[in-house]
């Protein structure tokens, strides 16, 4: 055991509770400053993983700027108004609970089941520590991107995701976004959707 | 490689086609606003349109170099191991035939447009004969049986509708529909083994298409590297197809329909089971003569069935009394002896007598339908006596058509020439098979007696139809009885005196009147023959020795059989002489030479035999495991329904599950 | 490789900008026109999109294709695109009068533009799919392709189920999306290179999966999310939520275009750079085949509501789509022909269902006693919904049957009999299901009887085809019967 290696450690397991404590919690609020808190470990992974550039972006752009507009965005429309409750869903309206464990149960158990397979993969494979200089660098990055396609082919993705993200913006703007005109018409009941009720 | 005439090929049956799919959709609406002529019209400008283009064909197809037109539009299935391609051909004969189907194509349509003015379903009654057309084109003029089999089916399926045309106004008495559903469930028989023919054929060589087939027979190597250990399949796909054939061109066993088509229009009969259709088993076995050449018992066959179909269609012909029985009998022998030419190996002596057929036998089937429309709808020859004084241009037809039907007048009769040239063929020709052989001589002089006898039917129905009228006063009666059952339309009929009713079937008839003496001229011509018959065969001398006998043999029956039967009294007192030979109705004539009897044992009973045992194990045993499975499908649907259950994470789970399972399978391969 | 804008780079990704610059015009047309917004978004993205199936069809492309950077054009890619161009232009058809009040019983849609700016969004993301050679713009591509339609599946903004629908299918997207990226960081991992070519090699290297470990984690997972997008048990179940849910015209564009695409990106990976010889995913393949059939056939023979009843059917289509994916070495170009033609086919018949389905639904709730009568009130959509159901099942003159006979042969060369059984079986049991509908749909009304539906509820008047309504009918019934009867259509989707 390296220190790399214990550090890996702690920040993978750090990553696994916060994200499980993201999903858990009640109230939203808590919940975006606990994923803001698990970025920090995933950060961590990256500069072991010697990608300081992509490091540095994680804490910067999503921890401090996205996730700030996460927080203002739910503070705005203030979803909770008593803790511990979720919005739009009414008290009584609890899926069962037997089933949900059950799911639980038989995921966990495939999560240990998957650890053999991985465990196997781990150990056939031996890690190379990067020799290339400025490896994750900046001047690299923009290497991949922008520089001509003979050398690298990441010039093409790169303008797709720009792409991906105003569709993105589209279609987030119009998720479900309420009509201008009011029209005729009846809504069908949102809990008829499941299957036996026709 | 597709000139411009080639694309003439492809307008040929498309423009039938369209018109055909113009008809059938918007027939009923033009209908309704009484645009009757548009409707014939457009049907006759369609079929006039094919042959103004199928005369563009003659420089090349026919007086060409041997050479033949084609266009080549592609594959239309195409496999690694088969392949059918869309490809049009006219050769020589090809030619031929789609001069043939186009003219009296051309010809009838306008023909009933003037016979059909008043039917109100003639929106469908065009577009089934456009269509007929259409199919019969891309019969001839298909490269490969698969798009041969197309028009087939097409074909079949135009007769059917055209015979059951009259399927609720006249049909209850005269069994419309059953008559239909018989010429259509025989031709099945037919289409089944045309179709088994066609798979031998490809199993044996390898390749549908003719002109390969053609090319690859008349290699050096010739049949046996062709055949190659697979004789027997050749051999099997000669018969099967030679069973379509028969279905098809109405030979025994498989003529029953034929007069039953009879219940048709008669400008249907004129066409399709006279003119054309019927020929198309003919013209399968000249587009396959190579094959048939080689197998000798196939041949054998078709002379066998051949002669039967020639003894029955003569001898029944003599006994009917509707027009068009008497017609569709002498048509049987005729197609008989087309495929005796066939069988003697001479396609040339087939052609010939296909071409003037046709003509005599259109003219009298058109001369006929003016008789029977004038004098509405009657077809009972002994209760027409005389109808043809009173009108001047279907009698001449009439006279010209029987004279051209019992060869009397060479260079006049369409039918002269070409009987004349199949007896040669059958006279020099051997037939062996099966351990058989005769000898032509002796099948020559048995089908010259029988042919013969259509001099006597011919004119025993001119001699009713142009003699003395028996009763006046009881024809006057039946015709308004008539009348009044097939409907309010037609006011415009004198009842008591018929007269040339329509323009179009008076110019119809005047124009086939002098193209059928003019086609006798034509064939007794050598020059002319080496031309009609494309090239089939060479042009043999005439041996007028051996006519004389037929010659004479005709003229004196004609003579004989008119003077009878034109008189009153001559007729009853010749009938009754004969009477006593009938069997008292159970004679061979009555019973249609038990052909009925045959089918009905044959082919109905296993049938019916065969449905009550399915029906028995169907109830009892299918219908069970059917409502077994009914149970289990529900249960299962049941169950999966309770998997369905709304919720993300659940489906989420259920994949992570997947690609587990996955995981490890694929692992545990491995190990 | 060529440079950019050199003749052959611009023939090759010409249509591919122009789509990309109509969606950006179709987002904004609503500014220019203030009345007709609807229809004239929808005028201008059917121009648009005619145009660059023109351009598609029109453009000349050298025999060996071009590439730049992780992008590149093939002939077979080119026909994908005309397949994925030609199920927008139908959705876009078929949408039209959803935007008109009453004239479905969910309400009208609104934002013409974000919702025609969206679905040509999802199609240039389906070009860029399958344009893709490395991994990083075939995920991104995937992204495209789907990001839109969950916006479009939750833009029926008072309908309630089409918010639950979409926030499902966005979910669940979501996790197919992980699923991929963590399969195709394990498959970087085991290649060292993003590239298709780089992939190829190494994967063709390994004596089997299991071998690699990683290899395998990664082809499994990127397998789960595109089975996420094909709708393959047991990835399948959003798939009757979401097909209820969403706007009619999306659920056809869905069934239609989305698993055009979800073929072809399946087609892209596994019948190219990870079509191993030596690695059997044929088996994978089979069990999802059959499980999909299963689940598809149960599922659709005992649902009332047309829109779950389709989306069982394209369940149970997908099955049959699968098996050209268990073939093996050799048999890539017999099984794009078949995947290709059988799409065609399959779109074709959707959507002349759809037809049906969207006027029925004018009136009364898109369930299948909705449709009885529809005989006697339209005798041609009753035509045109019989023609599309037997091409459907696969009954021999229409294409549906060669469509499945291809898909067969393929299972046959690998000699997968069971598996062909079990389709066969399928198709058999496919019978049932689908003569239901039309078995009510040719049923005479009795309203004593009308057990499903109450007396009221099924209008009896007859159903009138606008002109152009009349045309898009007659032209979806001459493609059923002409791709069927004229199988030469073949050869030519194999000549490309």
């Amino acid at each position: 055991m390296t220190v790399p290696d214990i550090l890996f450690a702690i920040s993978a397991v750090a990553v696994a509770l916060l994200s499980l404590c993201v999903v858990l919690a009640r109230n939203p609020v808590r919940s975006t400053l606990l994923l803001i808190l698990s970025f920090l470990p995933i950060s961590l992974v990256y500069v072991l993983m010697q990608a300081s550039f992509v490091a540095i972006l994680q804490v910067m752009v999503y921890a401090g700027a996205i996730m700030m507009l996460f927080t203002f965005v739910i503070m705005m429309i203030n979803p909770a108004p008593h803790a511990g409750e979720i919005p739009g869903e009414e008290p009584g309206a609890e899926p069962s609970r037997k089933s949900d464990v059950l799911w639980f149960a038989l995921l966990a158990l495939l999560g240990l089941v998957l650890i053999v397979p991985v465990r196997y993969a781990a150990v056939r494979m031996v890690a190379q520590p990067v020799t290339k200089p400025d490896f994750g660098g900046v001047q690299s990055m923009a290497q991949l991107i922008f520089t001509h396609p003979d050398h690298n082919p990441l010039t093409v993705s790169f303008e797709l995701i720009s792409i991906l993200i105003l569709v993105g913006v589209i279609a987030a703007v119009n998720f479900g976004r309420r009509q201008a005109h009011p029209t005729s018409g009846s809504a069908t009941q949102a809990n008829q959707l499941k299957d036996g009720n026709p | 490689m597709n000139s411009g005439l080639s694309w003439t090929l492809l307008a040929l049956p498309v423009v039938p086609a369209a018109s055909a799919l113009v008809l059938a959709l918007c027939g009923g609406a033009l209908l309704k606003k009484n645009l009757y002529n548009v409707v014939g019209g457009l049907a006759t400008l369609a079929a006039g349109i094919s042959f103004v283009l199928a005369l563009f064909l003659i420089p090349a197809g026919l007086l060409g170099t041997g050479t033949s037109v084609t266009l080549d539009l592609g594959s239309w299935i195409a496999t690694e191991s088969f392949y059918a391609g869309l490809k049009l051909n006219a050769d020589s004969v090809g030619t031929l035939m789609v001069l043939l189907v186009t003219f009296f194509g051309f010809l009838i349509t306008g023909y009933s447009v003037g016979y059909m003015r008043n039917d109100r379903e003639q929106g469908r009654f065009f577009a089934s004969l456009n269509l007929f057309v259409a199919s019969m084109l891309v019969l001839v003029l298909a490269d490969n049986l698969v798009l041969i089999f197309l028009g087939w089916e097409g074909v079949g399926l135009c007769s059917y509708l055209l015979i059951g045309h009259y399927w609720n106004e006249r049909g209850k008495d005269q069994d419309v529909p059953l008559a239909a559903f018989r010429a259509f469930f025989v031709n099945r028989i037919g289409d089944l083994l045309f179709l088994l023919g066609v798979f031998f054929l490809f199993a044996a060589f390898g390749t549908i298409s003719l002109s390969e087939l053609s090319a690859r027979a008349a290699s050096p190597h010739g049949f046996g590297v062709m055949f190659a250990g697979r004789e027997w399949m050749a051999v099997l796909a000669a018969f099967l197809l030679l069973g379509g054939a028969f279905a098809k061109s109405a030979q025994a066993p498989l003529h029953v329909w034929l007069a039953d088509a009879m219940a048709g229009p008669t400008p249907v009969s004129a066409l399709i089971h006279a003119a054309t259709m019927v020929t198309a088993g003919i013209y399968l076995v000249m587009r396959l003569d190579w094959l048939f050449l080689a197998v000798p018992q196939a041949r054998f066959l078709i002379a066998v069935c051949a002669l039967v179909t020639l003894v029955v269609g003569a001898f029944m012909a003599l006994t009917q009394n509707d027009i068009k029985k008497i017609l569709a009998y002498s048509t049987l022998s005729n197609l008989a002896l087309m495929f005796l030419a066939l069988a003697a190996g001479s396609s040339r002596a087939a052609m010939l007598h296909l071409f003037g057929h046709a003509f005599f036998k259109a003219l009298l089937f058109l001369s006929a339908g003016s008789v029977i429309f004038s004098a509405h709808h009657e077809q009972d020859a002994r209760k027409l006596g005389g109808v043809l004084k009173s009108l001047p241009v279907t009698r001449a037809a009439f006279w010209i058509g029987c004279i051209g039907g019992a060869g009397l007048i060479p260079y006049l009769s369409a039918g002269f020439f070409t009987k004349e040239a199949v007896l040669e063929s059958v006279r020099e020709a051997t037939f062996n098979g099966f351990g058989l052989g005769v000898s032509g001589h002796v099948l020559y002089w048995i089908v010259l007696g029988v042919e013969s006898l259509s001099a006597l039917y011919l004119f025993r129905l001119l001699g009713y139809l142009n003699g003395e009228s028996r009763e006046k006063t009881a024809q006057v009666t039946d015709h308004s009885a008539h009348h009044g059952a097939h409907g309010a339309h037609d006011h415009a009929h004198d009842h008591h005196a018929p007269h040339e009713s329509s323009p179009a079937i008076r110019l119809v008839l005047i124009v086939l009147s002098v193209a059928a003496p003019l086609f006798a001229w034509l064939s007794g011509t050598p020059k002319l023959t080496a031309w009609v018959t494309g090239g089939l065969g060479e042009w043999e001398p005439m041996q007028w020795a051996h006519v004389a006998p037929f010659l004479v043999l005709n003229i004196v029956l004609a003579g004989v059989t008119y003077v009878v039967f034109s008189a009153v009294s001559r007729r009853e007192a010749v009938l009754s002489a004969l009477g006593s030979l009938r069997w008292g109705g159970r004679g061979p004539l009555d019973r249609k030479f038990w052909f009925d009897d045959l089918y009905a044992a044959v082919i109905v009973l296993p049938l019916k035999v065969i449905a009550w045992v399915l029906r028995l194990v169907v109830e009892n045993v299918f219908i069970g495991l059917l409502h077994l499975a009914g149970l289990i499908g529900r249960g299962a649907s049941r169950l999966l329904r309770r998997q369905q259950t709304g919720y993300a994470h659940h489906y989420a789970a259920a994949i992570l599950l997947f690609l587990t399972a996955a995981a490890w399978i694929l692992l545990w391969r491995r190990g | 490789m060529s440079t950019p804008f050199s003749t052959p780079f611009l023939s090759a990704f010409l249509p591919d900008l122009a789509l990309l610059v109509l969606a950006l015009v179709v987002l904004t047309t609503e500014i220019v026109f203030r009345k007709h917004q609807a229809r004239w978004t929808a005028r201008v993205a059917v121009a648009g999109l005619a145009a660059v199936l023109i351009l598609l069809a029109a453009l000349p492309l050298p025999s060996g294709g071009v590439a730049y950077a992780g992008y590149q054009v093939t002939r077979s890619v080119v026909v994908w695109k005309q397949l994925f161009a030609l199920a927008t232009l139908a959705t876009i058809l078929l949408s039209r009068s959803y935007f008109r009040n009453g004239h479905s019983l969910r309400g009208a849609l609104a934002n013409p533009g974000a919702f025609y700016g969206l679905l040509l969004f999802s199609t240039t993301g389906m070009f860029a799919l399958v344009s893709a050679r490395d991994l990083l713009t075939f995920y991104i591509g995937l992204e495209l392709a789907t990001l839109p339609l969950y916006a479009l599946t939750a833009l029926q903004p008072r309908n309630a189920g089409s918010i639950e629908a979409g926030s499902k299918y966005m979910l669940m997207g979501a996790f197919a999306s992980a699923l991929s990226l963590f399969g195709i960081s394990f498959l970087y991992g085991a290649a060292g290179s993003l590239g298709f070519d780089a992939l190829a090699k190494v994967a063709s290297a390994q004596p089997s999966l299991s071998a690699q470990p990683f290899l395998l984690a990664g082809v499994l997972m990127l397998l789960g999310s595109l089975g996420f997008k094909l709708a393959m048990v047991p990835f399948q179940m959003w798939a009757p939520d979401v097909y209820e849910g969403a706007p009619t015209a999306v659920t056809a564009f869905l069934s239609t275009g989305s698993k055009a695409a979800a073929v072809a990106a399946t087609t892209t990976l596994f019948l190219g750079p990870l079509n191993l010889p030596r690695i059997d995913l044929g088996a994978i393949f089979a069990l999802a085949a059959v499980l999909s059939l299963l689940a598809g056939t149960l599922g659709a023979m005992r649902q009332s509501n047309l829109r779950r009843f389709i989306a069982y059917s394209s369940i149970a289509q997908a099955g049959y789509m699968l098996m050209a994916f268990t073939g093996g070495e050799g048999s890539e170009a017999a099984a794009r022909i078949a995947l290709q033609y059988n799409l065609l086919v399959y779109g074709t018949a959707s959507f002349a269902l759809f037809f049906v389905v969207s006027l029925v639904g004018r009136s009364a709730p898109e369930t299948i006693p909705s449709l009885r009568g529809l005989s006697a009130r339209s005798p041609a959509l009753a035509a045109l919904l019989a023609l599309s159901l037997f091409s459907l099942i696969g009954i021999p003159p229409l294409a549906g049957f060669l469509g499945k006979f291809l898909l067969f042969a393929v299972a046959a060369r690998n000699g997968h009999y069971t598996l062909i059984f079990i389709g066969a079986l399928a198709v058999a049991l496919s019978f049932y299901y689908y003569m239901r509908l039309l078995k009510e749909a040719y049923q005479p009304v009795q309203t004593a009887e009308n057990r499903g539906a109450p007396a009221s509820a099924v209008p009896l008047s007859p159903i009138r085809l606008s002109l152009a309504g009349k045309c898009a009918a007659a032209l979806l019934a001459i493609l059923l019967v002409v791709l069927g009867t004229c199988p030469g259509m073949l050869n030519f989707i194999a000549s490309r």
